[in-house]
């Protein structure tokens, strides 16, 4: 029997069934065609469709992210830790206690030493003492290292040989008040004055009456860098009053006593007050006359 | 039909199809690019934040990616059966499902949507929003196509995994590993696999950590068309099913950091971009603890469900969105004593809700929590020492034009007290007499030295803590006084460095000496007796936490802030409970919500489970300190059977 004739013997429902489902085998080889055929179109228009949607967006961020973070890693890779972290002696005893010291080359501290406030980088070097260093050809690097309160530097040459070494003690006012002595001494007993105050105060007097406190400014230059407190003794003395100046010399506290005269500390006391209402002192009193 | 004819109609032909062509052209050149490679994007590392140990804390772009062979195969195949199980015979689209969805869009004469294969919802998810519309369905359906065309089965379905989203703010089955089991995906079990599989379909109904039930009934359902795709038997899923599943958000700390990780992204984006933080592959170290963190949460949100109790509040969970807006809020921050380092920060009880950082940036009344800086003045002028006796009674001051008289909390007097006795008894009037006697401004000096940095009216009603603060200062400032008056500056990020470690940014710790260790330690042993038998905040021990602190309870006017900030050897911790709109605590039968009610509770379950199993430190003594044994109240010898308390003086007082 002929395909036909058996297609002519089926009954219609049979008939019906078979075109559907014939239909149905054509449809999906037309839809899997079609499936194909637009897939392939759209990978030929891909390179010329836009970079639209949230995988694209996240695309640019991530660009952009990344080369932000570039730009600012070439930015840190060209500018010293120096320049970025430290601003001041502080920052400077802060940096090398977290990197456990670490060592800077001449110029590379020659140019910390130039962006520190004037104060603190006249504590962190004596400018003399860098000027002689500068002017040597020896003088190659610098290690900085932090023990305990105190900062210190070695000079070293070319071959890493100690040129010479310096000490800062980094204490704040509240500590070097702490570290005094003078009040045990009942000259001075509650007439101790914090260094800050007693520094702020005398540089504020007129040149003249500055060298009636302290008569060598070469010296004083020196002290002020030292200087832990003073103190103004309470009585006047055959004209002249004595002023404490207790310092750190070579790790130990030693107390410079000087003669200052009667005005000078008058101004002087003048200045603390207005400078520290808070606390007040008084101007020394004469010695009774016993004769 | 003659030749002319022929040729017009295959002409006609010609140009419909060309038309077609271009129609199809114009269209589909508004689509959405397909890249060369899905994975040379999907792989971008994102940036990371880690903790003080470097463990991960959270992921910037929550999202990690791995390669399918590090996926279980069980993982493949749970997605495969549940999602799409014609996935390896369709080339984008299912027809049955289309007709399906079809009908039932005619039906619903909108677009309801479902059916999508794997292909299509990765489609969607990679270059799609979410409306539902028909143009988005039919690109999407395109770019669909496409992506069948140009990449293997293998790399659709890794693609899929690697970016679907499984709620908690995860994408990718990495991630959702790690954040709902504490492990990577490559070591997850069969139930632990169709668990997660059950839940980008609805994530936030199939979360396992906040619906566990309706995840299981789901991960049941993903096992048995495991089983009907003869993927598993029927003994495997029964196995699977009997698997004792372990939600373990423990080392993850998703959710609970959001407040911290906000503020070092803020933090970081301001030294570096917004961009290069979140997309830059960076690594950022923060000073961040986990465990710590995880506690201040729980204590927190401990805290403040007892709290919503007392105030005859819904339990938040049950509030709607709205009412969630008129909840108390909280905020608790720990910082390292030694270092200045934030270990933890909880900003707030609902991130989402309400993401305003309330540790760091809230400004409220300190009420007594303040009075500490004032003793602190007076000990460090000597004008005082612990020992120093005043009288508690009404008082009054000239205050500019105006009398300022303020009363005690109880409007109780008790005459004659000890400073130590005044300031663990919270004493207004001692308060208001040693400010008066000290100036407002010398009050907001010291404060400002101890690490109170927000703006300070220099007033006399500073007794009463009347000046905004946030916790994070006054964790600091406290921790100055455990730290025997050296102030450490508060700092959260460590390092910023690159994928190849390359530093960015460096935080270099910051300490200064602000006061002597005497002054610190007198101020620190006062500070011990308000935790102790008598002291406002002697509740500290009845919640369990029986190791040496200090500390002080605060409430500021008409119960508006609750605060409790203390200390031990290790840590100062601050934490501040109040409304956002400064509205008055009070509970259901209109008592005002003190400090020691609702702040000090959250303090002390923190510590004690923050401490547990760390040796116990005692607060060491300087030197040129002694104790004595005196009448709180008197200042004389102590009376044999009277009461008692030891104060700890400078040598020379």
């Amino acid at each position: 029997m002929s395909l036909i004739s058996r297609w002519k013997g089926l009954n219609r429902t049979a008939r019906t069934a078979i075109m559907l489902a014939a239909l149905i085998v054509v449809l999906e080889l037309l839809f899997n065609i079609i499936e194909v055929t637009i897939g392939w179109f759209m990978l030929w228009t891909n390179e010329s469709r836009p970079k639209v949607g949230r995988l694209w967006v996240e695309e640019e961020r991530d660009q952009t992210g990344r080369q932000q973070a570039s730009t600012h890693i070439d930015s840190v890779r060209l500018q010293p830790a120096y320049e970025r972290y430290i601003h001041s002696l502080d920052d400077l005893a802060a940096y090398v206690a977290f990197k456990s010291g670490f060592a800077l080359s001449r110029e590379d501290f020659l140019a910390l030493y130039r962006s520190l406030p004037g104060e603190d980088a006249g504590r962190l070097v004596e400018p003399e003492l860098l000027g002689r260093l500068a002017e040597a050809d020896a003088w190659g690097s610098v290690k900085l290292d932090k023990n305990e309160d105190k900062l210190q530097l070695l000079f070293l040459d070319f071959y890493g040989q100690p040129l010479h070494s310096a000490q800062i003690v980094l204490l704040s006012a509240a500590e070097l008040m702490q570290e005094s002595h003078l009040a045990d001494n009942p000259l001075y007993a509650g007439r101790t004055i914090p260094a800050p105050l007693f520094v702020t105060a005398l540089e504020s007097l007129p040149g003249h009456l500055r060298l009636q406190v302290v008569n060598d400014p070469q010296k004083w230059q020196e002290w002020r860098q030292r200087l832990i407190a003073a103190a103004v003794a309470t009585r006047i003395a055959h004209g002249s009053v004595t002023v404490a100046l207790e310092i750190v010399q070579d790790g130990s506290v030693t107390v410079q006593e000087i003669q200052a005269s009667e005005l000078a500390v008058e101004y002087l006391i003048n200045a603390i007050n207005a400078l520290s209402p808070e606390t007040h002192y008084s101007c020394p009193g004469k010695e009774e006359d016993h004769e | 039909m003659n030749k002319s004819f022929r040729r017009i109609l295959w002409g006609v032909l010609l140009l419909s199809f060309i038309l077609l062509l271009v129609t199809l052209y114009l269209s589909v050149i508004t689509f959405p690019r397909v890249p060369d490679n899905l994975n040379d994007i999907a792989l971008n590392n994102p940036s990371i934040i880690y903790g003080d140990e470097d463990e991960v804390v959270k992921l910037l772009a929550d999202r990690a990616v791995i390669p399918i062979t590090e996926m279980p195969l069980t993982v493949q195949q749970a997605f495969i059966a549940i999602e799409d199980d014609n996935f390896y015979n369709h080339s984008g689209i299912s027809k049955l499902h289309l007709l399906r969805a079809l009908s039932e869009n005619l039906v619903h004469m909108g677009g309801k949507g479902g059916g999508s294969t794997i292909t299509q919802q990765l489609a969607k998810n990679l270059f799609f929003t979410f409306e539902r519309d028909w143009a988005r369905k039919f690109k999407e359906m395109f770019v669909a196509f496409q992506i069948e065309q140009q990449f293997s089965k293998e790399e659709i379905l890794e693609a899929y995994i690697n970016q679907i989203n499984f709620g908690s703010g995860v994408y990718g089955i990495e991630l959702a590993s790690q954040t709902y089991f504490a492990k990577h995906a490559s070591e997850l079990t069969l139930a632990e696999s169709a668990l997660l599989a059950g839940i980008p379909r609805w994530p936030a109904r199939y979360n396992p950590s906040t619906n566990p039930k309706v995840a299981r009934e789901r991960q049941s359902f993903v096992l048995r068309r495991m089983v009907d795709e003869g993927f598993i038997t029927e003994p495997e899923r029964a196995v699977a099913l009997a698997e004792s599943i372990k939600v373990d958000r423990v080392n993850r700390l998703q959710g609970s950091a959001d407040y911290f990780v906000e503020e070092i992204k803020s933090l970081a984006a301001d030294k570096l971009t917004p961009d290069a933080v979140n997309f830059g592959g960076l690594r950022i170290y923060s000073t961040l603890n986990s465990h710590l963190q995880l506690e201040a949460t729980r204590a927190v949100a401990d805290g403040l469900s007892r709290l919503d109790e007392s105030l005859g509040l819904l339990p938040y969970a049950q509030a709607s969105w709205e009412q969630r807006g008129n909840y108390p809020q909280a905020a608790l921050v720990a910082v390292d004593v030694r270092t200045g380092a934030i270990k933890a920060m909880v900003g707030g009880r609902d991130f989402r809700r309400a993401p305003f950082n309330r540790a760091s940036a809230n400004n409220r009344h300190a009420g007594s929590a303040f009075k500490p800086f004032i003793y602190f003045t007076a000990l460090e002028k000597r004008v005082i020492t612990p020992a120093t006796v005043k009288v508690d009674e009404e008082v009054a001051f000239q205050s500019g034009p105006k009398i300022w008289a303020p009363d005690n909390i109880d409007f109780n007097y008790l005459g004659p007290v000890t400073m130590k006795y005044a300031l663990l008894r919270s004493i207004n009037t001692i308060s208001a007499k040693l400010i008066y006697e000290l100036s407002p401004e010398a009050v907001v000096a010291a404060a400002r030295r101890l690490g109170i940095t927000s703006e300070m009216g220099p007033n006399l009603a500073l007794a009463l803590g009347a000046t905004g603060v946030s916790p994070l200062e006054m964790a600091c400032a406290f921790a100055t006084i455990a730290n025997g008056g050296t102030r450490c500056q508060p700092f959260m990020l460590r390092s910023i460095q690159n994928e190849i470690n390359e530093v960015l940014e460096e935080t270099i710790p910051k300490s200064n000496r602000v006061t002597d260790a005497q002054t610190a330690f007198l101020l620190l042993d006062m500070l011990t007796g308000v935790v102790e038998k008598g002291g406002t905040g002697s509740a500290v021990r009845s919640y369990g936490f029986h190791r040496p602190c200090a500390g002080k309870t605060g409430t500021s006017n008409e119960y508006r802030d609750a605060w409790f900030v203390g200390f031990t050897p290790e840590l100062a911790v601050a934490v501040w409970v109040g409304f956002d709109d400064n509205r008055s605590m009070r509970d259901t039968s209109g008592r005002g919500i003190t400090g020691s009610k609702a702040a000090l509770p959250i303090w002390a379950l923190f510590m004690k489970n923050a401490s547990a199993g760390q040796p116990v430190t005692n607060f060491a003594v300087p030197g040129r300190i002694i104790f004595s044994t005196l009448d709180p109240r008197t200042g004389s010898g102590r009376m044999p059977g009277g009461p008692s308390i030891t104060v700890a003086l400078r040598e020379d007082e």
